[in-house]
């Protein structure tokens, strides 16, 4: 799965610290989606996509291969 | 969200203190003999051994273990849920190959001491794999 969080916390000037703080989850769990290391739960997409005011597809997408 | 079955955070620094305690006290039991009278317990005459520190040294490695594996981390959250079980999944595969290895090749006596390490080996496998997860992802973020 492809995703676009840097991009999005990028847009909208957001630390990655900023970001876990306001959806509840830890600096490294950011870091660990962004990087490709863990696939957030459907749940913690929805939060993440909420929090840029857009839809979880534009941050997240799937892959040929997933 | 869905209940996780974790202690809370604070009791993870207890678990590290009873682990500790209880890790000493082993090594001192099974290396130096050592049984304070502080823990002679008159039990029933058929019992010879009447002294509880490898009892106290045993539970306290075992709940400390447990607390340690099982209290939160600081911020808790999916990936480090997802982190602890991946260590516990994995735990339980080294240590099954470990005892197979062992099985084969300890005989007698000798597999006295396999039972014993047996006991702990599960959870301190367990928890170094956790830590060294959780410390890995801190140094890549």
């Amino acid at each position: 799965m492809k995703n676009y969080l840097k991009v999005e916390r990028a847009k909208n000037d957001l630390t990655q610290e900023d970001l876990a703080l306001r959806i509840g989850v830890s600096r490294q769990t950011i870091n660990a989606i962004e990087k490709g290391r863990f696939v957030p739960s459907t749940v913690l997409a929805l939060k993440i996509a909420r929090e840029f005011n857009v839809s979880v597809h534009e941050v997240f997408e799937l892959e040929n291969e997933d | 969200m869905k209940a996780n079955y974790l202690f809370p955070h604070r009791f993870k620094k207890f678990g590290w203190i009873l682990f500790l305690i209880g890790l000493a006290l082993g090594i001192a039991h099974m290396g130096l003999n050592f049984t304070p009278d502080f823990f002679n317990y008159d039990f029933t005459a058929e019992y010879s051994d009447d002294n509880l520190t490898d009892e106290i040294a045993a539970a306290g490695i075992i709940l400390g273990l447990m607390l340690v594996g099982f209290s939160k981390v600081k911020i808790e959250d999916e990936f480090s849920l997802m982190l602890r079980h991946d260590s516990l999944m994995w735990s339980i595969y080294i240590y099954y190959a470990l005892l197979i290895i062992s099985i084969v090749f300890i005989h007698g006596l000798g597999f006295l001491d396999v039972m014993v390490y047996s006991l702990f080996a599960p959870l301190l496998i367990f928890v170094i794999r956790f830590h060294f997860y959780l410390w890995r992802n801190e140094k890549l973020s």
